[in-house]
């Protein structure tokens, strides 16, 4: 189950240092941006896709 | 000729005179630097100009076209660059602080391309920072304007071009497209923007934001020009992995062919339903236009593709962040605000995250190939509104408060993530004075038909001939 309780700047300020950014901007402006970001992902996967792979793009098919 | 109709000149017309010499590129490369002079202190549309260079290659392109060694239609034309393509010798700064000092030893392969051809570089254009937005309000190089409306935002990230060509300041430019940023400046700017199929134009020496979904391509003032500039820098290079081998049907057999037969979707759903009532009636407009010239019209729906923004900025800012990751944890204060904060964001997506995206983005791929099977292109707006004021992130549009970046790369970004050609082609003015643009899409390798469709239009509405009235300062 997703845990959907917002990210707080104390998470934010946990989760810059986890990814190696330390203390490089305010905890309040990441916290904002990391949920954005989080609620994007989510969306993302209530996609199916279960028929599609990750197929990198390579154009086909001749020019018109 | 006066230096106004000089600067005002299409690519086309301006090689027409330059090949039998009515013309020369010296006087023609002098105007737009003068305009450069005269406006750009307002604009911001550039970030180096190199007019000793210019004249320089506009004093050698009169000595060859005078020795009958023309050498195509880009000879001795003054055109600019987005800085964010390599040019040797040249700073490079990508509009960052982080590469301000930035000098390549080498030129991007369109850079070596283009002269090639003979084109004169005016200098090289502002952009968002890093390419990573689409307002061009930049924090070390100053907020391009529109020139149409000041106050106002040009689009982005290649504005600066775009600023560029709606004002005069040089015939054409190259702007590269991760999400929408050659087409939705062209749409808030009134001038015409082409993103190539991913792979035609060879992305060496470009600076990257996310390498699935860059690409290189032309900014000019019609369908003709960008025609006339994506044949003189497609084809592979020996170095670009994604490059492809397909070579284009020539524009010159291509371009002037009547519409006929030619079907035209018209999709119903999401590409609509959020979008400004007056862009909406120019764009339906628009498709009427197309109808008449003799184009079937046709409804289409696909699937899927409500999930395009979502794929396309998980993709674009992990692979923006991978790139960065080094200058995110040593240098974050040379990043501005807006473009830092949403790396550093990035870092944080999950290897899991990136390739639900993918695959989200082959979902659409393959529902746009089914599409294409039914019709040759599909047209739409560029971008749901036009030009909004500077430094507004948000803005209402019909009933509810969008996000500037979201909203403006909402219907562009679906070609990045399919990798297939679209050109946006102006296509009216608000109320306000401000354009809005058409977008037509085509499937992979069909960009002449895209071009085709863009140069029909253009010259059956006549629009691109309307030009900003700006007073020098």
């Amino acid at each position: 189950m997703i845990d959907s309780s917002p990210i707080t700047p104390e998470i934010a300020a946990m989760l810059a240092r986890w990814s190696g950014l330390g203390e490089s901007a305010p905890a309040a402006e990441l916290a904002a941006v990391f949920e954005v970001f989080r609620q994007r992902v989510e969306r993302l996967y209530a996609v199916d896709v279960e028929r599609f792979e990750f197929d990198f793009l390579q154009p086909d098919g001749r020019a018109r | 000729m006066r230096a106004e109709e000089l600067t005002g000149l299409t690519v086309t017309r301006a090689a027409r005179l330059l090949r039998a010499r009515k013309i020369s590129a010296v006087e023609l490369t002098r105007a737009a630097l003068e305009r450069i002079q005269a406006l750009d202190g307002t604009l911001k549309a550039f970030i180096t100009v190199t007019a000793d260079l210019a004249l320089a290659q506009a004093r050698r392109a009169d000595r060859e076209i005078a020795k009958g060694a023309y050498r195509g239609p880009l000879h001795g034309i003054p055109l600019s660059l987005k800085d964010i393509y390599s040019t040797k010798g040249i700073r490079t700064t990508a509009g960052s602080r982080i590469l301000a000092d930035f000098v390549p030893d080498t030129d991007a392969t369109a850079t070596a391309r283009l002269a090639a051809a003979g084109a004169v570089l005016l200098g090289k254009t502002n952009l968002h920072e890093f390419a990573a937005g689409v307002t061009t309000d930049n924090p070390h190089f100053g907020t391009c304007q529109n020139p149409w409306k000041l106050g106002y935002i040009p689009g982005g990230s290649s504005g600066g071009s775009a600023a560029a060509i709606a004002a005069g300041l040089g015939l054409a430019s190259l702007g590269s497209d991760t999400g929408g940023s050659i087409r939705i400046p062209a749409s808030f700017c009134g001038i015409v923007g082409h993103k190539p199929t991913y792979g035609l134009v060879p992305r060496t020496g470009i600076l990257p934001e996310s390498w699935s979904l860059d690409h290189g391509g032309p900014m000019t003032r019609t369908a003709a020009d960008a025609a006339a500039v994506l044949e003189a820098i497609a084809g592979p290079d020996g170095r670009d992995p994604s490059a492809v081998s397909a070579r284009l049907p020539s524009a010159r057999r291509v371009l002037g062919k009547a519409l006929d037969g030619l079907r035209v979707g018209v999709p119903v759903n999401y590409y609509f339903d959020v979008v400004d009532s007056e862009v909406e009636g120019l764009v339906r407009a628009a498709i009427g236009q197309i109808r008449k010239l003799g184009a079937s019209v046709v409804p289409v729906k696909i699937p899927g593709v409500e999930a395009a923004l979502d794929s396309c900025f998980v993709v674009a800012w992990a692979e923006a962040a991978h790139y960065h990751r080094q200058w995110l944890l040593t240098r974050p204060q040379d990043y501005g605000v807006d473009v830092g904060n949403l790396l550093k964001g990035a870092l944080l997506y999950l290897a899991t995250d990136y390739l639900q995206a993918q695959r989200v983005r082959a979902r659409i791929r393959r529902s746009l190939q089914e599409v294409f099977r039914g019709v040759d292109v599909i047209v739409s707006p560029t971008t749901p509104l036009t030009a909004t004021p500077i430094g507004r992130l948000e803005v209402p549009l019909n009933t509810r408060t969008v996000s500037v970046l979201d909203v403006g790369a909402r219907l562009t970004c679906i070609a990045n993530l399919t990798g297939e050609p679209a050109c946006s082609v102006p296509c009216g003015f608000t109320r306000a004075g401000l354009p809005a643009g058409l977008m037509i899409h085509g499937p992979a390798l069909a960009d002449m038909t895209v071009l085709r469709v863009s140069h029909a239009y253009e010259e059956a509405s006549g629009w691109t001939a309307r030009t900003p009235q700006l007073d020098p300062q």
